[in-house]
């Protein structure tokens, strides 16, 4: 991981920052940011196949 | 680069969405200096912006490559947006409700006042004395950014900065010492420090309280628990890890890209694994399980990761009038309610991974009998699933160019898969194998019998595909059967 050096940015990104500003100041979704999205689901499953449930205490 | 290239070489993906949240940082900086009248604690943030700024930038970066930085940023832009007349997005509405708030103004103020837990990484990281202006109140269990130590007690904790090496509290005034953290069991505030797991170039923090944001749209209650949750999981995530490296060395390479925090739960009747957008390098993991099993499911949840970095490079779905993100509307083969398009484009895109972990398992020859029999599961089902997936999104999506050509690539690539397979003889007669919920690989046994992979995947059409949307594919299962 590169180092992130934010005295750096304020003087060699403006390109970045004057988007990121202009998202703010205009449309927000002009900036690409990735969907608001989460991966789990309901009744979701273990890789993709189906729950195998344990057996009852007494067959273990 | 090449559409293939970019889904499976390119770990630069996780750098640049770090660079991203750096620039919107001062863009945050920028916009609350051009008004810092427009929005309660401005002069505060933008002392502490400067204390940051002026920091070392080794110590700035590792406290800014924590999950919950991009997770802050992302949200001041959207509220400060939003105070512009912008509609806000669903995680903030959510973060709104979480803490109570309906309007964008109170919003920002709240969230500037959680900058404070990144100033106190930075001031622990680089052994710098910060004081506040306003104290900081603190929800505990918390994370502190950056670093292992969690801030834990039965209350809240009010912080006013960070001197001598120690936190130093209000009401009560005490000061906790970084050198102390682990060894106390006070009920009252003090530190704990999470395990820490290292694998090769790889490195990630267990750390549960990372995951107590408001808005992120998952139960939280797991993330309460002891650390000693985590400890007792540790060499699980461990000989996970250890599976990745052997098996899938180029996955391996971008965890130590990107992965930087894991939170171990139980199971429960919330969820099983997740990932969330807003949450670079980081997801949650059911335990028990098996450690091969696990390492599929770092595998299967970090290129959730990845493929949020490619997205930022541009969307995958042009607008229309289906909601591509959160409308659940159609049939996705791996779970029982209709999913949105863009969770099948991520299913499809991370399953494929998966399946290359378990050949390569297979291949080395190694596995032992209920593994390579649960293996086998897999890449007999997974290409079924994938084609679905594919035929799913090329039926009902709307793609970009760019979503067009990863569409292409995946199916490109899932055509591969389906000859791996077969060159691995792995057929539809297949037994399933499945996990229990004490971690234990067995049959699914119905009637005296092995259920097979092609009536699970036929008894999901039926159950599931409620608008008969893969009827095809369901014709062609079932003939398929009677031959």
């Amino acid at each position: 991981m590169k180092t992130l050096d934010l005295r750096e940015f304020e003087a060699n990104r403006s390109d970045g920052v004057s988007q990121m500003l202009a998202g703010i100041k205009g449309d927000v979704d002009s900036i690409l940011w990735t969907a608001q999205m989460r991966s789990s689901v309901r009744g979701g499953k273990p890789l993709g196949g189906p729950r195998i449930e344990d057996p009852p205490e007494r067959d273990r | 680069m090449s559409p293939k290239e970019l889904l499976w070489a390119d770990s630069e993906g996780y750098q640049r969405r770090l660079e991203k949240s750096g620039i919107a940082l001062i863009a945050v900086q920028r916009t609350l200096a051009s008004q810092p009248h427009q929005v309660r604690g401005s002069e505060e943030f933008l002392r502490l912006f400067q204390w940051v700024a002026n920091a070392d930038p080794n110590h700035f970066t590792q406290v800014w490559r924590d999950p919950s930085a991009y997770f802050w940023v992302r949200r001041a832009v959207h509220f400060l947006a939003s105070l512009r007349g912008e509609p806000l997005g669903t995680a903030e509405r959510d973060y709104c409700a979480d803490i109570g708030i309906d309007n964008p103004k109170d919003a920002i103020e709240h969230h500037l006042r959680e900058f404070k837990r990144f100033v106190l990484g930075l001031a622990i990281v680089a052994g710098a004395d910060v004081s506040f202006d306003e104290p900081y109140h603190a929800s505990l269990p918390m994370a502190i950014p950056g670093t292992p130590y969690v801030l834990t007690g039965d209350a809240g904790a009010t912080i006013s900065g960070f001197s001598r090496g120690a936190i130093q509290m209000m009401n009560p005034s005490r000061s906790l010492a970084i050198s102390d953290a682990g060894s106390t069991t006070d009920a009252g505030a003090h530190l704990e420090l999470c395990p820490t797991m290292h694998c090769g170039e790889v490195s990630v923090l267990l750390n549960p309280a990372m995951f107590r944001l408001p808005g992120i749209g998952i139960p939280r209650e797991w993330s309460n628990l002891p650390l000693a949750f985590q400890f007792e999981h540790a060499k699980l995530v461990s000989d996970a890890l250890t599976a990745i490296r052997r098996f899938q060395p180029w996955t391996f390479s971008h965890l130590a890209a990107g992965l930087h925090t894991i939170a171990l739960k139980p199971d429960d009747d919330t969820f099983l694994n997740v990932t969330v957008s807003e949450l670079p390098g980081a997801f949650v993991c059911t335990v028990p399980t098996d450690a091969y099993l696990l390492a599929a499911t770092f595998i299967h949840e970090f290129h959730h990761n990845t493929l949020f970095a490619i997205e930022e490079r541009g969307p995958f779905f042009e607008a229309s009038e289906e909601d591509e993100i959160e409308g659940e509307n159609h049939y996705s083969p791996w779970v029982e309610t209709l999913r949105p398009l863009h969770g099948i484009l991520h299913a499809v895109y991370v399953f494929q991974p998966v399946f290359r972990f378990w050949t390569a398992a297979i291949r080395e020859g190694s596995l032992s009998e209920w593994r390579l029999a649960f293996a086998r599961d897999q890449i007999s089902r997974a290409p079924v699933q994938l084609e679905m997936g594919i035929n799913q999104l090329r039926r009902h999506a709307k793609l970009t160019p760019r979503g067009k050509e990863i569409v292409d690539a995946l199916a490109a690539e899932t055509a591969e898969l389906m000859e791996e397979s077969r060159s691995l003889g792995a057929t539809l007669e297949t037994p399933v194998v499945g996990i229990t919920k004490s971690g234990v690989l067995r049959h699914l046994i119905r009637g005296g019998h092995q259920v097979t992979v092609r009536e699970s995947l036929l008894e999901h059409l039926e159950a599931s595909d409620i608008h008969g949307e893969c009827a095809e594919e369901k014709a062609h299962l079932a003939n398929a059967a009677s031959v």
